[in-house]
């Protein structure tokens, strides 16, 4: 009896392992299944209440984020919101600040020009002071303010720039995307000055925080023992104040050491940038001289007004046939204890220009 | 033993009853066991391989589609060969279309102005010379005979052209005349003649009417912006102008209009180089003048001089230009910089195609199309 009813049970537990383990993977495959597709379709739902994208882009980056590097250009616009300050004058209004207006300025979040007269043409913040360099000081500090007051939360970062200054957005954009805008850190080109951190050039355009413009306005517009206003350089005064108030100054310089804001105008620093000019001299971080700019460059300065036009024929127009552009890889966040790192490495560099 | 024997009494005392029940109830479970276990197997099997198989052909599906605007962002391989895919387009016509050029110049303008044509563009040139009045370490110069006057420039270009035949015609397809304060995109000149064969006798430039007493279809090139001749156009220059009925002997007078007129007796043909859309690649001035021709009156000299019509696309250049003029030194540098070495991210990539072939007979140059006189 028992030798007879052996070789029934065991085939009838094998036949049960087989069951199960086939029952096993087929529920895990189709869990995997659900899965995936349910992470496409919340990816969706959050695409879908960005109505500022047409379906034809929501459904390009539903599927690949960055499939080509005309939808990276767009997606960065929403990923790094920067709102732009630009100090005019009424005289400058019809010229430069249109040029801005028309070319670079087109591809800030926001963008506001900071003049003492209003303009039915451009964004205008009218701050009722008289033209003069004295003023700028105090022109940059109302604008910091009223920016504060009303777009602190709606923007990650907050560009001051001149109406000379030409600034290539997607190259600020792709700089700043690894960065946490809640950091206290902004960037410029840094030159030294008679505080350790030095400050960020004004015409060459520098860059805040969200949270260094909150720390400026809360901790240092508002005190009455530093930051005090007067009539001296803008710039200079904003880094102190910066200084004072903890904002770090970050170092923008790519991986060959050349800087990526500019202060001057390419037709100046070509080939490369000379010895013994005024330039040498200011630089927090001593240039490489082997070359004149960097290929990720942001900003120039001193740009003349057809000079404009021709960085946007260059930039945005016209082709060069058959070069292969190696697309540009996204750079990953940085997280928490990276951007401290990076944060603290900057606050303790010191100048090695001697000039 | 004992055991054994025991059984089997008990078999042989109840055969029929113990063999049918056992027989019944063992063919039932099995059979009931059997059957719904391998429906439920085949039933599980069937669906879930259907699902997954479903599951992949559309992942690939997608897959695929979404990969189709990544292949159309790329550089288009149709045209290379298997063994060379990780060759540029650029690469491929510097290779294709051999490019000679030759730079007007004087020994002044040597270190201000020579020397820098060869470190940006003229590197791109498959051979590069530079027609002068003495010899220089630093450049590949030609000496000429010719004396450094400006009204000496049209002799100075027929012994620069006739020199190039003897001596260099081996050397490349197309032959450009430049000046030392030109600037040319080497490949997108390269994508322009590309269609062009070296043996139709042909050249291209910026078209301009032609001055003085002409006939209805003439036209020279600017000599600023510079022109470029088919091997063909070059053997036919330099073998006819010494013709007194058809090229001026004497040295004197502006060089590019002598050439027009030398070129068209000669039956050169003077191409249209503008793009599919009328868009100028040649530009006799610097990128400004076009860009900012929306604040220069109608009186602009360019418009009253240009062959075909520049006011069908005005402030439109074309997105692959070839030639612009008045650039000067460090300017050139710039131009470098922001075409060759800038990387601008969220700049859309273009599919390239190479553009078909042109005989000869096909060949269609159409009129002047400009109304100012």
């Amino acid at each position: 009896m028992g030798s007879l009813f052996s070789p029934k049970k065991i085939l009838q537990s094998q036949y049960t392992m087989i069951l199960v383990m086939i029952r096993n993977i087929i529920f895990l495959v189709l869990g995997i299944m659900l899965g995936i597709r349910l992470t496409d379709f919340i990816g969706y739902l959050k695409l879908w209440r960005n109505n500022d994208l047409r379906a034809s882009e929501k459904a390009a980056l539903l599927k690949y984020p960055v499939a080509s590097e005309e939808h990276l250009a767009t997606w960065l616009r929403r990923e790094v919101r920067i709102l732009c300050l630009v100090l005019t004058m009424p005289s400058s209004h019809a010229t430069k600040a249109a040029l801005v207006n028309r070319t670079w300025g087109a591809r800030c979040n926001k963008l506001i020009f900071m003049s003492s007269q209003t303009d039915s043409n451009l964004n205008i913040l009218q701050i009722n002071k008289s033209e003069s360099r004295k003023n700028l000081y105090a022109k940059v500090r109302t604008g910091m303010a009223y920016v504060h007051k009303h777009y602190l939360n709606e923007y990650d970062w907050f560009l001051k720039a001149d109406d000379d200054t030409y600034i290539v957005m997607e190259n600020l954009r792709l700089f700043l995307y690894p960065y946490d805008p809640e950091s206290s850190v902004y960037f410029g080109c840094r030159f030294k000055a008679y505080f350790s951190q030095g400050y960020m050039s004004g015409g060459g355009g520098y860059v805040l925080s969200r949270d260094a413009l909150r720390r400026l306005n809360l901790f240092a517009l508002n005190s009455t023992t530093i930051c005090k206003l007067n009539g001296e350089s803008e710039d200079v005064q904003i880094g102190h104040c910066l200084q004072d108030v903890g904002v770090i100054a970050g170092d923008t310089r790519d991986f060959q050491g050349h800087h990526r804001f500019l202060p001057v105008n390419p037709f100046t620093v070509f080939p490369t940038i000379l010895s013994n000019s005024w330039l040498e001299g200011y630089f927090f971080h001593k240039p490489n001289k082997s070359d004149c700019c960097a290929a990720s460059a942001i900003s120039f300065h001193y740009v003349k007004d057809f000079e404009f036009e021709l960085f946007e024929f260059f930039l945005y127009y016209m082709r060069v046939f058959g070069l292969h552009r190696t697309p540009r890889a996204l750079p990953s966040r940085l997280g928490f204890r990276q951007m401290n790192e990076r944060l603290q490495h900057w606050s303790q560099q010191v100048t090695d220009n001697k000039n | 033993m004992a055991g054994e024997y025991i059984i089997l009494e008990n078999s042989s005392t109840y055969p029929g009853f113990h063999s049918s029940s056992n027989g019944l109830a063992n063919g039932m479970y099995r059979s009931a066991q059997r059957i719904s276990t391998d429906r439920l197997v085949l039933l599980i099997l069937l669906v879930s391989t259907t699902v997954i198989g479903l599951f992949a052909y559309w992942d690939v599906m997608v897959l695929n589609a979404g990969a189709l605007p990544l292949s159309r962002g790329t550089s288009s391989v149709d045209y290379m060969e298997p063994g060379l895919r990780n060759e540029t387009l650029a690469e491929k016509m510097h290779r294709e279309v051999r490019v000679l050029c030759w730079v007007l110049t004087t020994p002044k303008y040597h270190k201000t102005r020579a020397i820098h044509v060869l470190r940006t563009w003229g590197k791109r040139c498959n051979k590069i010379y530079f027609m002068t009045s003495e010899p220089d370490d630093e450049l590949p110069t030609v000496v000429l005979t010719k004396p450094d006057r400006y009204e000496m420039l049209w002799g100075k270009t027929k012994e620069a052209f006739v020199h190039i035949h003897e001596q260099m015609r081996h050397e490349a397809d197309w032959f450009i005349k430049a000046d030392d304060d030109t600037y040319l995109f080497l490949e997108n000149l390269r994508y322009m003649l590309y269609p062009y064969s070296p043996e139709t006798p042909i050249y291209f430039g910026f078209n301009y009417k032609m001055v003085g007493t002409h006939q209805k279809n003439e036209s020279y090139m600017s000599g600023g912006s510079g022109y470029v001749l088919s091997r063909e156009a070059l053997r036919i220059f330099a073998e006819g102008v010494n013709d007194t009925t058809k090229c001026r002997q004497e040295d004197d007078h502006a060089e590019d209009v002598e050439m027009g007129k030398c070129l068209f007796n000669l039956g050169v043909k003077a191409g249209d180089s503008r793009d599919e859309q009328l868009r100028n690649r040649f530009y006799p001035i610097a990128p400004y003048g076009a860009l900012l021709s929306g604040n220069v009156g109608m009186d602009f000299w360019l418009y009253k001089y240009a062959y075909y019509n520049p006011r069908s696309c005005m402030d439109c250049l074309s997105e692959y230009p070839v030639a612009f003029h008045y650039v000067h030194s460090k300017q050139l540098y710039v131009y470098d910089y922001f075409n060759y070495q800038f990387q601008l991210s969220g700049r859309a990539q273009v599919a390239e195609r190479l553009p078909k072939k042109i005989r000869e007979e096909e060949l269609v140059i159409p009129e002047s199309d400009n109304p100012v006189s």
